[in-house]
């Protein structure tokens, strides 16, 4: 403990426990990216785990690697890689630990697969319910009509 | 208070719930505010890992950027449908998206349907074409400069024409293939007297504000005043009279267009002055129709004698101003250009063929009015031949696309009478 309080900070590791109990080590200037764990050490300093409560492991493994290697090449192959459910889960625990940079690329990201897409379409790949009253639905297929005249289905 | 004791807390509480579904363990965390920098928001999620399947419930901000991104990315068609579907997925989609998407006046670009109804932009024109079909008798209007190699060009509205035995009628819907006027595309029609020297433009739902439903005993008044949308009667409200008048030199000079402009107040060219916006389509409460004025404005200017139509006249109940001055629009003069012995008017190269059917629109005001030049000055319509059967259209403020297409048919009915 005394040789690595010694050393210089940046060098300083931390521990991040995930839902599932995994944990990973990580250096201070990776850790304090997460703006929520930044708060969290300003909030305790002497801390040496801290827990991160909503997500798992998987996902924080490659969060702290999207933190490690972000550039412009890495963020246009990052998120080819996952699927909408891991891109929705990814979103949400950049959202929580506040990673500005990873939730504008996962956002882009998102954006990017609705393009061209119908409303079915992004109900089924995002499992969302369709909650309007039948008056509203009519409505609506005036609207998709019109918009959709003479352009391809997905 | 400080996180770590948060989360200590929330760590027993997530034991002591056990089995509970994760949706109400969410929400009946309590909300706690500490003295920290930043303090996640601890009920956003539940307990557990996030399970699949919970897009519906994703903060709103982010929600708001993605929903965002996709508009701001998509600002031209077809690809712009995409905004469409987003606004159809869900509820929460729906208001997120009408929050982001801006009207044509604001912004430029048509979204919804609904934008056809909005008035243009006031810098520069919206441009579109307008195609002829002679077999079908129809007129398609679409987005675009002009038709373009792939034909992938947006289609926005589509007239048909339809000769009665007193004139004849444009049905204007926002399909080819529905000209129904108790289907809910339909959006208005324009009607001509039997010399093609007079034209009513009527739309299926009143200004945007009047809210009063016309007379009619056959109609319902019902209001829904929780509804955002006003429930009306199928109705017919006249929006725009138009008259041609021959030149004096008769069928050798251009003819004068005047566009009494009913739903759009003078003062929408003043300086602050806005025009009507309608925000949705209304719901048709039943089916039989009934025709009336639109609660508004008086005509100023030459509105001949109507007295070819039996239309029940309803007036707005007068506000404390006093009856409102509509706006009236007349075609710009051509010049005569001596040396290529014809009339001009500088199209800006929007149209390249000559043709009696080619006019650009202005305000028409007078000094009372306290209309800026440069507001005079503005072309509000400009129409116009580039091809067989094909022909350009730009509007903008304070006309929409619904009401400049219009105009626009009248162009196609006139008479020799008038040539």
């Amino acid at each position: 403990m005394a040789e690595e309080k010694s050393q210089a900070s940046s060098s300083k590791m931390l521990t991040l426990k995930a839902s599932d109990g995994v944990l990973f080590e990580v250096e201070l200037n990776i850790a304090k990216e997460m703006k929520t764990v930044q708060a969290y050490i300003d909030d305790c300093e002497d801390i040496e785990t801290i827990p991160i409560p909503n997500v798992l492991g998987k996902h924080l493994a490659i969060v702290i690697e999207y933190i490690k290697k972000t550039n412009e090449e890495y963020d246009a192959e990052f998120e080819k890689q996952w699927n909408m459910d891991d891109l929705q889960l990814l979103l949400l625990a950049a959202n929580y630990l506040n990673i500005s940079g990873l939730q504008e690329c996962l956002c882009k990201a998102i954006a990017k697969r609705i393009e061209n897409k119908s409303p079915e379409y992004v109900r089924k790949v995002f499992n969302i319910e369709n909650d309007h009253s039948p008056e509203e639905e009519a409505k609506l297929r005036k609207e998709y009509k019109w918009a959709f005249e003479g352009v391809d289905k997905d | 208070m400080s996180l770590r004791s948060i989360v200590r807390e929330l760590k027993e509480m997530r034991d002591g719930i056990g089995n509970t579904s994760r949706r109400g363990a969410g929400s009946r965390v309590s909300q706690r505010r500490t003295k920290s920098h930043i303090v996640p928001d601890m009920t956003l999620t539940s307990l557990e890992p996030i399970q699949q399947g919970q897009w519906a419930n994703i903060p709103s901000e982010l929600l708001l950027d993605i929903i965002r991104r996709v508009e701001e990315t998509e600002t031209s068609w077809p690809a712009r449908a995409v905004v469409v579907s987003c606004a159809s997925v869900c509820k929460s989609w729906r208001a997120v998206t009408k929050e982001i998407v801006q009207t044509p006046e604001q912004c430029g670009r048509l979204t919804f349907p609904i934008s056809l109804k909005q008035p243009g932009p006031r810098d520069s024109p919206i441009q579109c074409y307008i195609r002829r079909d002679r077999e079908t008798s129809a007129y398609l209007l679409y987005y675009g400069l002009v038709p373009s190699e792939n034909e992938t060009d947006k289609l926005l509205l589509v007239a048909k024409k339809l000769r009665r035995a007193t004139g004849t009628d444009f049905i204007i819907s926002l399909v080819a293939d529905d000209f129904s006027r108790s289907s809910n595309t339909y959006v208005g029609k324009l009607r001509s007297n039997f010399l093609g020297t007079k034209f009513t433009i009527y739309d299926s739902q009143p200004p945007h504000g009047a809210g009063i439903p016309p007379k009619s005993t056959r109609s319902s008044r019902r209001f829904h005043s929780r509804q955002v949308s006003p429930r009306v009667p199928a109705c017919n409200y006249i929006v725009s009279t138009i008259t041609y008048e021959l030149n004096v030199l008769r069928t050798r000079g251009p003819r004068r267009m005047n566009c009494i402009m009913n739903s759009i107040p003078v003062s929408a060219v003043q300086e602050g002055g806005t025009a009507p916006t309608p925000t949705s389509f209304p719901e048709i409460t039943d089916e039989h129709f009934c025709s009336a004025s639109a609660p508004a404005l008086k005509g100023k200017g030459p509105v001949g004698d109507l007295s070819n139509s039996t239309l029940p006249v309803q007036e707005m109940p007068v506000q404390s101003q006093g009856p409102v001055e509509s706006l009236v629009l007349k075609n710009k003069s051509p010049r005569w250009h001596e040396q290529l012995q014809c009339w001009c008017l500088n199209f800006k190269g929007r149209v390249t063929v000559a043709s009696v059917k080619n006019f650009q629109l202005v305000a028409a005001v007078e000094p009372s009015h306290n209309v800026s030049a440069a507001e005079q000055e503005k072309v509000i319509l400009q129409f116009g031949k580039i091809g067989k059967d094909i022909f350009t259209m730009d509007y903008r403020y304070p006309l929409s696309a619904f009401q400049a297409f219009a105009i626009c048919l009248s162009s196609f009915d006139t008479k020799p009478a008038c040539e």
